[in-house]
């Protein structure tokens, strides 16, 4: 009987040793070859980074739908002839939530944030040494996630009230995917975006490199938010810094259309994506080279500049089959159609303080704002003389001249309150009033399916 | 043969089985002194046997005075006896119960008699005789519930769909597991092994007799035990094939020439419109040049290809097997040697295999024994890279839409490409794929008794998996020249590994306590681990007229399109098990089994990495109490109910449990990004599958109608859904826990004795199952779409989801649709799909076994069926379509609507071709898969001085299929007929010498 119970002990030890294995089931995911960065270090932080930029060029957001749903259903281009449906949903407000363009910005843009949170969080975490370089990483994450947020608020809210209107969505926790946040009021959504960007003031470096963040760009983010809330003395006050902090001047006539076309300059950018050449091209919203033009420039914008107003060149070409074709972005040889989205220029900044002044009643510097932009834009410009309403009218113009096809058109008349009206029309539809639901998208089905709290926008 | 033989022992073994050999023989009969003619005499323990002549003689030579023999017959009670030294031994076999059969189930072996759930054993008798490379596609119609779908015609290719009592998970595979010798195989690359070597395969249906299987066991298990040696004279067997095979009958015809101009005449496509004096550029031509298009167009009716009869070939099988088998009463080895060589019906279709394998085992001592099983498999197969796919790269399809007034040479004797710009032939000639494969497996045990009643046992195995594909596109070849990036051809090469490495150690104690209580116990542990590794690449430019890698142009930023493309992969995933089991067995009579299993997968997160399994089971052999003991109607009856809960991990990733992040870059920086589409579940956790089974086993008159009835119920909980997320919070959709679904169902399995006499012995068999399945729960939906089909809660799995066919308004040709409401509209999009048309996944499945001997003939066929599926026939797109009246159509297009008040099924020209209802197509069938004449020549045949054995065998295979169904084959892989590689028919003829 001792024998038996000796020989058992010794095969349950040998079982035993053989079975210590629970272990092995930790397989380390590099043997699945699959990335897990590791936050702790700075090297993996920087990278992931990167990897929020590289959000920007998805054809969610910077590829293409920032652009197409900023200007396709605005005022400035046409259904070409040779366009067989492409983009006509947007163009004649025929969007609904199912379509997929909601989803697909709206995805774009929270995978930006989430993305940008993880860095955020990885600082807040961190305890090396170099942290001054952890902060500014930091700071770039906050800039590049508030830059997401606005965008965001311009396609799914923009219209201002009283600023307890409903805005987007702000997330903080990149790992808790199954989350259900609710829709911020643009105030609540504001200042948020407010004590980000000012963190990224406080913490970011003062180098300058156009392809990534700076401090004149997060300054410029901050006035565009005061802009959205009319709160026009901020909104001065931090397109100022912008300019001031920007190392570059206004680009002048004769430098301008290096930056257009198929010259690609980063002239007077302050915050321009870095494309490769499989990235998206962006020319192809309006000229695909293949195809033919898919939106043609409208008459009711190309009739507005002057014959020698240097932006003509620069945005329109001459096409031996088609006529004239959007060419601002019509990209190199090698390449039609590849353009880097200049996500902010100084034009934009000058405009901005020109609005700004004009709003809170100092005409004479709200004039001189923009004279800064005509002047260096026509060689006949003599400076202006409008004061008033009419002033009001030539800065609204003058933005709409100036930012034409770059994503801005659209919410701008919005944002004014005015109608979208086509004098130059070949779509069905070619007025939408300023009272319509549809100035704004609506929040994707996806996103309501899949949580309870989200809200609707209105007439959706 | 003898020489050879001395031989191949040489080069195999170096092994002494000398022993004493002595020769037995004598008579089989029954009770009432009638010799039972058939009946099988083994040396025990080994695969030595005879069977009896027609007078129920025997002659078996033994290893020595120690061997027992065992006569067993169908329907009578098997008898074990020692030798008796004078040579002479006759055996009366009482009628009894064929139940106390020895079967193999989860990590031992069991009496029947005491099983509590369904638990099916196969005979491989029947696979010897079958030129078929795979195990799976041997079990069709063998156990109820477990169907097999052939799938793929493709030499050498698995079965399409294995699946026992029904689908139990959404997104995973349904695939049962399979155990050989005791360890984990992968259920895939089956050619590579070769089905002669099997013994036995047993079946386990019901969920608790799977349990002991835990996380793996939720489809079911399929035991695979190899053959063994055993001690005294040394057998060696040669069996040898050779057939033909062809393509099953089509259930559709395609236009001739005259009938295909006449229709692009009609369609406005092709050169029938080209050249027709009715197209308006034909309008100004002159009578001469209409009388030279009328000619044109008449050489061309003249022409009428049949392409398939081209394209499809009478593909060649043969098979030879060599098997040696012997030992002593310490050593003992089973050999065997396989080569396969299958032509395909497509031309430039084939599969070759080569394999060896080696079982040895020796005793160490009276309590130690160790053991190797080893196989080895190598095939090469050319094989056709696209089938089930609706595309012109798919010689399938091209077979029937090539146009018939085409050719596949010019006069020129150049190669002609039609109006689909392929021709197979080229291809053929220039272009080629091919896969070799080389599958090893080793499995080494060791058994020790650690007392008489205590037993250890270890398994120790590797499965390894390695194979290469190339493909070759010829610079020269019109693919090669065109389409390919470069347009100078292509070389693709891959290279996979796969490896599962097993360690399974089971203590198996046995007691019998008071000659009533009869104990068995295990309890064990296993772990498995599986590496992948692959590579591949893809280069461009053949330009100097060499098919390898030193012919490739090597790309570079000028020549962009000559960089080759590289891709490859690692991944690891390790399973951790503990497992026991109680048996206890009460006078016989009285059966409970208890049983539970704990396993971790690597698969899931730390939070839910670990899964509890358990079964419990009871029977009852009533046969066995007094009050049955004298009832002459029934022999054997017994209950039985068990219960079980197991898991299922397969359908998820690997990488499911992490957050996934991928590279990208950002202005020449590499960058991580983190990804919607992967955003990770650490929550994530098995399937669950809790079935409930209830067993009536009965035998009538004599046992010569035995019956085993099964009801179960089963449900899978926490099935793998796809959740769609919250998009702000950054994912799109998650793999979670969620929804339920249900199968229900009853099995039959008859045999009956219809007849015996002297000379006569005739059985037949029968199984049959129905299965209902019904999703019950979905979570955070009640339904989705996938594909064609919808997956909703009350509905079975894969039902079909389409719009409703009205048939054509004679008056204007439109196609109709039937609306919610039953009302005929002409408007598509005011139609919605319905769900109302049934499942492809058939209920009703079943075969049916035929066997009758006479004298040393005997005669066997097996058919199968299954019934009540729903088949989208999406052939018909192609084949039906005006759309596509540049390629040859179905000539069911002839009656299509032309003028008002036509009565068709095909819309007008210039309509557009919906999917519809019209689309589905009853997808049952019913299979003769089996048809099998065979002679053995009789012992007292003078030749069979020199051989224990000889005979040879007819097998006709799918000879006869039964459908209304309309495709290619209604035995395909999924729920859509898209040309896929269908089954042949194959005639086969073999011989087997023993000696």
């Amino acid at each position: 009987m001792k024998n038996i119970i000796y020989k058992t002990l010794f095969a349950f030890c040998l079982i035993g040793l053989i079975m210590s294995c629970s272990q092995e089931l930790d397989i380390d995911p590099r043997e699945n070859e699959i990335i897990q960065p590791d936050f702790s270090s700075l090297d993996d932080i920087e990278t992931a980074l990167y990897g929020v930029y590289s959000g920007f060029k998805s054809d969610r957001v910077y590829g293409e739908k920032v652009l197409s749903l900023g200007e396709w259903p605005a005022d400035n281009l046409k259904i070409a002839s040779q366009n067989v449906g492409f983009g006509a949903i947007i163009h004649q407000w025929d969007y609904t939530e199912s379509f997929s363009d909601m989803e697909e910005i709206w995805v774009g843009i929270y995978d930006i944030v989430r993305r940008a949170n993880f860095i955020i969080e990885a600082v807040d975490n961190y305890s090396g040494e170099d942290m001054s370089s952890a902060l500014s990483y930091k700071a770039q994450a906050l800039a590049l996630k508030s830059l997401a947020l606005l965008d965001a608020h311009k396609v799914f809210a923009n219209r201002y009230q009283d600023g307890s209107g409903l805005s987007v969505v702000y997330v903080s926790d990149p790992n808790d995917i199954l989350q259900k946040l609710p829709r911020l009021s643009t105030n609540e959504l504001f200042d948020l975006i407010a004590s980000d960007l000012q963190f990224a003031i406080d913490n970011m470096s003062s180098e300058f490199d156009v392809n990534y963040v700076s401090k004149a760009f997060v300054y410029g983010l901050m006035a565009r938010l005061h802009m959205y809330e009319n709160d026009w003395q901020s909104a001065l006050d931090n397109a100022e810094d912008a300019i001031a902090n920007t190392p570059v001047a206004l680009s002048s006539i004769n430098e301008y259309e290096n930056m257009w076309g198929e010259n690609d300059e980063d002239g007077e950018c302050i915050f321009k994506l870095a494309f490769d050449s499989d990235d998206g091209n962006i020319g192809d919203l309006y000229y695909n080279d293949g195809v033919g033009p898919v939106f043609d420039p409208s008459a009711d914008l190309t009739s507005l500049y002057s014959n020698d107003d240097v932006r003509l060149p620069s945005f329109f070409r001459q096409n031996s089959q088609f006529g004239l074709i959007i060419g601002k972005f019509f990209g190199p040889p090698s390449q039609r159609g590849l353009h880097e989205p200049k996500v902010m220029r100084l034009s934009e900044m000058y405009l901005l303080k020109a609005e700004a002044l004009a709003e809170l009643g100092r005409d004479a510097e709200a004039l001189e704002s923009l004279d800064m932009i005509r002047s260096n834009r026509i060689p006949s410009f003599n400076g202006g003389t409008e004061s008033g309403p009419e002033l009001m009218e030539a800065i609204r113009l003058e933005r709409r001249k100036e930012l034409a096809y770059e994503g801005f058109r659209f919410s701008d008349l919005a944002r004014w309150g005015e109608d979208v009206v086509r004098n130059d029309c070949s779509a069905d539809e070619c007025l939408l009033p300023s009272n319509d639901f549809k100035l704004i998208f609506p929040i994707p089905r996806a996103e309501l399916f899949a949580n309870e709290n989200m809200v609707q926008n209105p007439g959706y | 043969m003898k020489k050879k033989f001395v031989l191949l022992m040489c080069l195999v073994l170096n092994m002494s089985f000398l022993a004493a050999q002595i020769s037995m023989q004598g008579t089989v009969t029954d009770k009432d002194g009638l010799p039972l003619i058939g009946a099988n005499v083994l040396e025990k323990e080994t695969t030595n046997g005879t069977t009896t002549d027609l007078d129920g003689n025997y002659i078996l030579t033994v290893s020595g005075p120690n061997a027992v023999i065992t006569v067993s017959y169908t329907g009578y009670i098997s008898t074990d006896r020692p030798v008796s030294l004078n040579g002479n031994m006759d055996f009366v076999l009482s009628e009894g119960a064929l139940l106390d059969e020895i079967v193999v189930v989860g990590y031992g072996e069991q009496n029947r008699e005491s099983l509590t759930g369904a638990v099916s054993s196969i005979s491989s008798v029947e696979f010897e005789t079958q030129p078929i490379a795979g195990i799976d596609q041997l079990l069709q119609g063998q156990a109820p519930g477990l169907v097999v779908l052939g799938g793929s015609g493709q030499p050498g290719s698995d079965a399409g769909n294995v699946m026992l009592r029904g689908p139990s998970t959404i997104q995973g595979s349904n695939a049962p597991i399979y155990i050989m010798d005791g360890i984990q195989i992968s259920p895939s690359d089956f050619a590579a092994l070769n089905p002669n070597d099997i013994e036995s395969t047993t079946v386990l249906r019901d969920a608790s007799s799977a349990a002991i299987y835990g996380a793996s066991g939720a489809n079911g298990v399929i035991l695979i035990k190899t053959k063994s040696g055993h001690s005294g004279k040394t057998r060696v067997s040669y069996n040898f094939q050779y057939g033909l095979s062809t393509r099953t009958q089509d259930k559709f015809e395609m236009m001739n020439s005259t009938e295909k101009l006449a229709y692009e005449a009609i369609t406005q496509r092709g050169p029938g419109w080209v050249l027709s004096p009715d197209n308006p550029a034909n309008f100004g031509l002159s009578e001469e040049q209409l009388m030279a298009n009328e000619a044109i167009l008449d050489s061309l009716r003249g022409i009428n290809t049949n392409w398939r009869d081209l394209i499809f070939q009478d593909g060649k099988v043969q098979q030879h097997n060599l098997s040696i088998s012997g030992g002593d009463d310490n050593s003992k080895f089973f050999f065997s040697a396989n080569y396969y060589d299958e032509e395909g019906q497509m031309i430039d279709s084939r599969f070759k295999r080569g394999a060896l394998r080696l079982n040895i085992e020796e005793k160490i001592s009276d309590r130690f024994t160790v053991g190797v099983r080893t196989s080895g498999g190598f095939s090469d197969s050319r094989f056709i890279q696209t089938e089930n796919l609706l595309n012109l790269n798919n010689p399938f399809a091209l077979a029937y839409i090539l146009n018939p007034y085409e050719q596949v040479y010019n006069e020129d004797g150049s190669y002609q490409f039609g109006a689909t710009g392929r021709n197979v032939f080229e291809e053929a000639e220039l272009n080629e794929t091919t896969t070799t494969e080389f599958k090893g497996l080793a499995i080494l045990n060791a058994d020790a008794k650690l007392t008489n009643n205590l037993e250890f046992r270890g398994r120790w195995g590797i499965d390894y998996t390695g194979s290469n594909n190339t493909e070759y596109i010829d610079p020269e070849s019109r693919l090669g020249s065109t389409t390919v990036q470069g347009n100078e051809g292509l070389l693709d090469k891959g290279h996979s590994s796969r490896i599962w490495m097993t360690l399974s150690h089971v203590l198996d104690y046995r007691k019998i306590l008071n000659e009533r209580h009869a104990f068995s116990m295990i309890v064990g542990q296993e772990f498995r681990k599986r590496h992948i590794n692959n590579f591949d690449f893809t280069a461009y430019g053949l330009t100097g007229g060499l098919r390898t890698v030193g012919g490739i142009t090597e790309g570079s930023a000028d020549a962009p399109d000559f960089i080759p493309t590289i891709g490859g992969g690692v991944s690891q995933k390790a399973l951790a098990s503990y497992f026991a089991r109680i048996n206890y067995t009460l006078d016989d009579k009285y059966n409970f089994t208890l049983g539970a299993r704990r396993d971790g997968s690597s698969v899931f997160g730390d939070n839910n990495r670990w899964g509890n399994f358990w079964n419990a089971g009871a029977s009852w052999v009533l046969s066995r109490e007094d009050f049955m003991r004298d009832n002459d109607v029934i022999n054997y009856l017994k209950l039985g109910v068990s219960y079980g809960t197991n898991g299922n991990s397969e359908g998820i990733l690997e990488t499911e449990k992490y957050a996934l992040f991928t590279n990208g870059s950002y202005g020449g920086n590499s960058a991580f990004l983190a990804s919607s589409t992967n955003p990770g579940n650490a929550d994530l956790k098995w399937e669950v599958l809790k079935g409930l089974n209830a067993l009536l086993e009965f035998s009538l008159f004599n046992d010569r109608i035995l019956a085993n009835i099964n009801y179960y119920r089963n449900v899978t909980q926490d099935l793998f859904i796809s959740q769609e997320l919250p998009r702000s919070a950054g994912g799109t959709s998650l793999t979670i826990n969620a929804g339920s679904m249900k199968n229900e169902g009853i099995e039959v399995d008859l045999d009956f004795n219809v007849y015996r006499s002297q000379d006569w012995n005739i059985n037949i068999g029968g199984q049959f199952s129905y299965n209902k399945n019904l999703i019950t729960d979905l979570g955070q939906v009640d339904e989705f779409e996938l594909g064609t089909s919808i997956v909703r809660e009350g509905l079975a799995l894969s039902t079909h989801y389409i719009e409703e066919w009205g048939g054509v308004n004679p008056a204007n040709g439109n196609p109709l649709y039937v609306d919610d409401d039953g009302n005929l509209t002409e408007d598509f999009n005011a139609v919605n799909p319905k769900a109302t048309y049934g499942s492809s996944i058939a209920p009703w499945a079943g075969g049916i076994s035929l066997s009758a001997n006479y004298r040393s003939f005997s005669l066997s066929a097996l058919g199968s069926f299954v019934y009540g599926n729903v088949i989208f026939n999406n052939q018909s797109f192609l084949l039906e379509n005006p759309n596509f009246a540049q390629f040859n159509s179905s000539n069911i297009m002839n009656t299509m609507w032309m003028e008002e008040g036509d009565i068709t099924e095909i819309q007008r020209l210039g309509t557009p071709r919906q999917f519809t209802s019209k689309d589905l197509e009853d997808g049952s069938f019913f299979r003769l898969r089996r048809l099998t004449l065979s002679y053995s020549i009789p012992m007292e045949d003078r030749l069979m001085n020199t051989f224990d054995g000889i005979s040879v065998y007819f097998v006709a295979r799918n000879l006869i299929t039964i459908t209304d169904f309309t495709g290619f084959d209604p035995e395909i892989s999924n729920n859509i007929a898209q040309f896929e590689y269908p089954s042949s028919r194959a005639f086969t003829f073999g011989l087997r010498l023993d000696l």
